[in-house]
């Protein structure tokens, strides 16, 4: 099971890191000052071991105890800068990190609202949650634990390199002896381990899917009596998991084993060589006490340098998907506004399909008058709510037009779009918030006028029950409301802003017939003041409402006329009316 | 801070199987630190065979030295895999208690707890309680062998030194204390907002289109960067105090060299200390310095393990998975069904009674409709036939025996079923087919492909049978996916046949064709048969409609017809509905 979450980032990548250092640009200072305070970190270390060469040489040794203080208190002052210093450069690191991830949530977010909805269309949501979410969080490690702190060990490194070649090269020479071998090692290694470490995240990811697909079709394991049979294929794979983690573990072992066997090696062949120099008083003992000191110093952070491969591949993987992310081709924006009018409808010739093999609109041509109510009727899958989808601009069509007043739809502006098209979906979709914020996020209505739009939607009543515009009475995606509440709200949100064409989406499916009456009595109030859109199932509301009724079929127009015509021509329409006639006896015998 | 005791009570009955691994794994830790920290001893004799200027008893020193660090190396190998290895195994062995418990689970559990919660159980917190189970108890052992071995040598080196070199700790102890309950306070408020965020991206993700046509895109933008602002506010507390973990922890062992330097110093002046003595104290002392920092961090792990293994409990406290049953003689017998009164209400909303009271019998080898609405409690029914809800007694009798009292495991050995949404693994083709019987040959598996229409697209099918067929079923369609789960039943050749709307994603040609060829084959099963398609249940023994969770009509086809009630009426639309289809 392999899907593009698996990590295939690599350590160093120079591409990525072009495009990651100018996100850095607004907090240069942060990201400058985090490195510049890394040589002087470097140099103190450097030096403290050098205050205790002198302290053995010129102090301990001789018996002069009173020089020892100045040393002493210099090694303090030291101690306490390298405290600084380090709080002081890991500070602006972080800060630096989480102010660009910050940016990068912000920009990804932002990115979300301009993509094309075929592309939602394709998305796992849960994928996309997670690459705002933890995907930033790791790209976080790539500036802090990663670039910065790979510097700073390896400039730590040089430095402790220098100063010992300056102390003394041949004893520098003699103590990295190892270091070619250690280095040829550690290559060696990098490949299986490599190899491995994806081995055991497909195996992971296998784990994982198998307990979440026994998880979904547990009525199946149950029913079929496999619970025993599941529990064996799932110890074959735990077994296959085991054994590459039990390798895993060997090789991570053997790895950081070496480079501490190789730190050791280093310091014993100091002692060896440095000691045989202080007999020949070559050099001082104290030199030698700090040559120890510094090979310490040198192989400290070259472990940490192996160990940041892996955060430095994790993050990459990471970054890589956010640019991805960001690289996703938007939709063209419109620059049109939308002028007032009647709001006239037209479909040109159009053709859609979500998926190429499958058309779901196919060469419809339609017209709308201004402030005209058609009512769309046909079977589920005809095409009446991609037409209302279209006209929405949420889908381009593959060919042919879809106009208002006019004009492309796709050649306005998004925000002309919402302002004059009001749409109440099959399913309406509440936010986690107040009345006031679901109907008018912007706050650009007077609380009389929305009121008025309550009123007119028939949820005043459930409005005061909640406890008035203010109250955060709405739970995310409207959880505690009832279907018919969610549909009474979004009609309010509709009328409020007063469109030009309104498209109702079987928006009275879940109501009780009272609220429904309500409703469509406020669709009759505005006639001629707006044009309206019913998408409906139920013929009978068609039938009342509707100045003309439009039959698709198979994402073709079939029949329109008004619903005396439909009848008489005894076409589709009028068998479908014969259908859910008997529909409604059967309602009626039940009352 | 949370005490760690009651977290180690829980590990303990997973670690105690690895008791031997982890004895032995302590065993070389001893030895390898044993080796490790003689070193300094011999950076001691060393220094004095310098400062004696004795040539060869230096050379002796290094070797020994680089011979130490060879055994001590391999040493620490050895014990590090114990360990390491340990943590891996108890976390497959969690992984399994908890998958096992999870199979044994009735539907009710799976109602009330969200897959995805389910499996960061077997994930997310698992890695968390591996790591301390792993990495974790190798660190504290070896911290604790670390700081005797060490504190022994220095308090033999010079116990008034001892003293003075430890001086810093406390302090430090308290200082990290002091941190980490910061650390923590902010840690839970970042996740926190962590979670808020993921939950306002999600809503937004599932509300886009409402959003579009409202215009809110902007004001939506605001409001996220608000909580934007407010998370990047606490992440950046939580850096300020982690920040200062690494200052403290790396100025404790300098300032207590410091100490040692000038206490000692004093002491060589005065001839009472040898200078050898002095530099194996400090490199004691530095031999502090990683367990130390390596401890705070495991606290912090501690913490996490400690919260996950209580979400792990949910599931590791359930029973163990009952052993399998051989199958029962009258395993493809239809039995005679009973409901007495049946009530019943799903748990998660116990006052809202959606089946019942309802009375039927069944005689064995029936063939039963199940008509009505949606939500009229014909799935219900079903599932309750599944034996998956625990019902009270007395309400459902299976060959006169209550269901409540009968071993699911026996029980279940009789079914066959098609469930609604029913679902296939991802595996090949024919495993799915073997699901519910594996003996199955080959020639009966041609066999029952060609009885469930599915044998033309099989063959044409790159990989035939052995074709994988993705996570559910996914590269099928609908209709293949409904046709495999009906093979599956066929195979499993169960006496009690569930089929809840099997068909509803075929064409009414093909419906027809495979409900006839599977019609002969069911002869002496018993057969619920929940439709939408009425057409189907002509032949029905007995049909029932269902109207909120009650029955509203009964009876044959002809007389169900004839009453012109409910089923009638529906199905002359379905009639009118077919020819409109043949326009």
């Amino acid at each position: 099971m392999k899907h593009d979450d698996e990590i295939r980032g690599r350590f160093l990548d120079l591409a990525l890191l072009r495009r990651f250092v100018p996100l850095l640009r607004p907090y240069r200072r942060g990201a400058i000052t985090g490195f510049a305070l890394l040589p002087a970190i470097s140099l103190v270390r450097t030096l403290e071991p050098l205050c205790l060469q002198r302290a053995i040489d010129n102090s301990l040794l001789p018996g002069r105890l009173d020089l020892l203080w100045p040393i002493a208190a210099l090694l303090i002052a030291l101690l306490l800068a390298e405290a600084v210093l380090v709080f002081s450069q890991s500070w602006c690191v972080q800060v630096v990190g989480q102010r660009v991830m910050a940016d990068l949530r912000r920009d990804s977010f932002a990115k979300l609202s301009r993509l094309p909805q075929r592309w939602f269309d394709w998305q796992p949501s849960g994928r996309l949650v997670t690459r705002l979410t933890n995907d930033v969080e790791q790209v976080g490690d790539l500036f802090g634990s990663g670039i910065v702190s790979a510097f700073g060990d390896v400039l730590t490194m040089v430095l402790v390199l220098s100063v010992m070649l300056s102390l003394h090269v041949g004893l520098t020479l003699v103590a990295f002896a190892v270091a070619p071998l250690l280095l040829g090692v550690l290559l060696l290694l990098r490949r299986p381990m490599r190899s491995l470490m994806r081995r055991l995240r497909a195996q992971t990811a296998g784990l994982n899917g198998f307990v979440g697909e026994r998880v979904n079709g547990m009525a199946e394991v149950q029913i079929f009596g496999q619970e025993q049979s599941s529990a064996e294929q799932f110890e074959a794979l735990q077994q296959d998991y085991l054994s590459a983690a039990l390798s895993w573990v060997r090789w991570e072992t053997l790895f950081y084993a070496s480079v501490h066997l190789f730190g050791s090696l280093a310091v014993a062949a100091i002692i060896w060589q440095g000691g045989a120099q202080v007999l020949g008083s070559h050099i001082s003992f104290g030199t030698l006490v700090a040559f120890i000191e510094y090979a310490r110093k040198f192989f400290m952070p070259l472990t940490e340098l192996a160990a940041k491969f892996s955060v430095l591949q994790t993050s990459n993987a990471a970054l890589e998907r956010i640019f991805a992310l960001l690289d996703e081709r938007e939709e063209a924006a419109g620059m049109l506004s939308l002028p007032s009018g009647p709001g006239r409808v037209a479909f040109e010739a159009v053709h859609f399909a979500y998926q190429p093999s499958e058309p779901v609109v196919r060469g419809l041509s339609l017209e709308v008058a201004g402030g005209e109510c058609v009512a769309l009727v046909g079977e589920t899958g005809c095409g009446k709510t991609t037409l209302a989808q279209l006209l929405l601009g949420f889908y381009r069509p593959d060919s042919g037009r879809v106009l208002v007043n006019g004009i492309e739809v796709q050649q306005l502006t998004r925000e002309s779009l919402s302002a004059q098209l009001g749409w109440v979906a099959q399913e309406p979709f509440l936010f986690h918030g107040s009345i006031r914020q679901n109907l008018d996020a912007d706050g650009r209505y007077r609380n009389d006028q929305l009121w008025a739009a309550l009123e007119r939607s028939g949820a005043r009543t459930l409005v005061e029950r909640l406890g008035g515009l203010d109250v955060a009475a709405i739970d995310s995606r409207g959880r505690n409301l009832s279907s018919g509440e969610r549909q009474l709200l979004s009609l309010a949100r509709a009328l409020v802003k007063q469109p030009q064409v309104l498209i109702l989406d079987e928006a009275t499916s879940h109501l009780d017939s009272d609220s429904e009456r309500r409703i469509y009595q406020a669709l009759q109030g505005l006639s001629g003041q707006c044009t309206r859109l019913l998408i409906i199932h139920h013929l009978a509301l068609a039938a009342r409402l509707a100045d003309r009724i439009l039959v698709l079929h198979r994402g073709q127009l079939c029949e329109q006329g008004s619903h005396q015509q439909l009848l008489a021509q005894g076409g589709r329409y009028a068998r479908l009316w014969a259908i859910q006639t008997l529909q409604q006896d059967r309602e009626k015998g039940n009352a | 801070m949370i005490s760690p005791i009651p977290f180690f009570d829980q590990l303990w009955p997973w670690l105690k199987r690895y008791r031997r691994a982890l004895l032995w794994g302590s065993l070389w830790l001893l030895l390898s630190n044993g080796f490790i920290l003689a070193l300094p001893q011999l950076m001691r004799l060393a220094v004095a065979a310098i400062e004696a200027h004795n040539a060869e008893d230096l050379i002796f020193y290094a070797l020994l030295m680089v011979v130490l660090t060879l055994a001590g190396s391999a040493s620490r190998v050895r014990s590090r895999l114990y360990f390491l290895h340990t943590g891996r195994r108890v976390e497959v062995d969690l992984r399994r208690a908890m998958f096992e418990r999870l199979l044994g689970c009735d539907a009710p559990f799976f109602d009330r707890h969200h897959t995805g919660d389910l499996i960061s159980r077997l994930t997310n917190d698992l890695t968390n309680v591996r790591m301390v189970a792993g990495f974790g108890v190798l660190s504290l052992v070896n911290a604790l062998v670390v700081y005797s071995m060490t504190l022994g040598w220095m308090l033999w080196l010079s116990p008034r030194l001892t003293l003075v070199a430890l001086l810093p700790f406390p302090l430090m102890v308290l200082a990290i204390k002091a941190i980490s309950r910061h650390v923590l306070a902010y840690s839970a408020r970042v996740q926190d907002q962590l979670g808020t965020l993921s939950a306002y991206i999600d809503e937004t993700l599932s509300g886009q289109r409402s959003l579009r046509s409202a215009g809110f895109d902007s004001a939506r933008q605001q409001a996220f960067d608000a909580l934007n602002a407010t998370y990047l506010d606490d992440a950046l507390a939580l850096a300020r105090v982690r920040a200062l973990i690494l200052p403290v922890m790396s100025v404790v062992t300098p300032s207590g060299m410091l100490l040692v330097l000038y206490f000692g110093g004093r002491q060589i002046v005065a001839g009472t200390l040898q200078l050898g003595d002095l530099v194996a104290f400090n490199a004691y002392l530095v031999q502090l310095a990683m367990p130390t920092l390596i401890f705070g961090w495991i606290l912090t792990l501690i913490q996490r393990a400690i919260a996950a293994m209580e979400r792990m409990s949910l599931l590791l406290e359930l029973p163990p998975l009952p052993v399998a049953l051989p199958a029962p003689d009258n395993a493809h017998c239809g039995p005679a069904i009973r409901l007495r009164q049946l009530r019943f209400a799903y748990p998660s909303q116990p006052d809202k009674v959606v089946l019942g009271p309802l009375s039927l019998e069944i005689a064995a080898g029936g063939f039963i409709g199940l008509v009505g609405p949606v939500a009229s409690g014909k799935s219900t029914l079903i599932q309750l036939l599944s034996g998956r809800y625990p019902l009270s007694p007395g309400q459902l009798e299976i060959d006169g025996l209550d269901l409540s009292e009968i071993a699911a495991a026996l029980y279940r050995q009789r079914l066959s079923a098609v469930l609604q949404e029913g679902r296939l693994f991802s595996g090949p083709l024919v495993d799915n087919l073997r699901f519910g019987a594996p003996q199955l040959s080959d020639a009966e598996l041609e066999q029952l492909l060609e009885r469930v229409c599915l044998s033309e697209e099989v063959r044409h099918f790159t990989a035939g049978l052995a074709t994988p067929i993705g996570e559910g079923g996914l590269t099928l369609s609908g209709g293949q996916r409904q046709r495999t789960a009906i093979g599956r039943a066929l195979a499993r050749n169960g006496g009690l046949w569930l089929l809840d709307d099997p068909f509803s994603h075929l064409d009414v040609h093909t419906a027809h064709v495979l409900w006839q060829q599977l019609r002969p084959l069911l002869q002496g099963r018993t057969v619920l048969f929940a439709a939408s398609r009425l057409a189907l249940l002509q032949e029905a023994d007995w049909i029932v409609c269902l109207e909120a969770g009650q029955i509203l009509e009964q009876g044959t086809h002809a007389r169900l017809v004839e009453q012109d009630g409910y089923y009638a009426r529906r199905f002359r639309q379905e009639r009118l509905a077919q020819e409109l289809e043949a326009l």
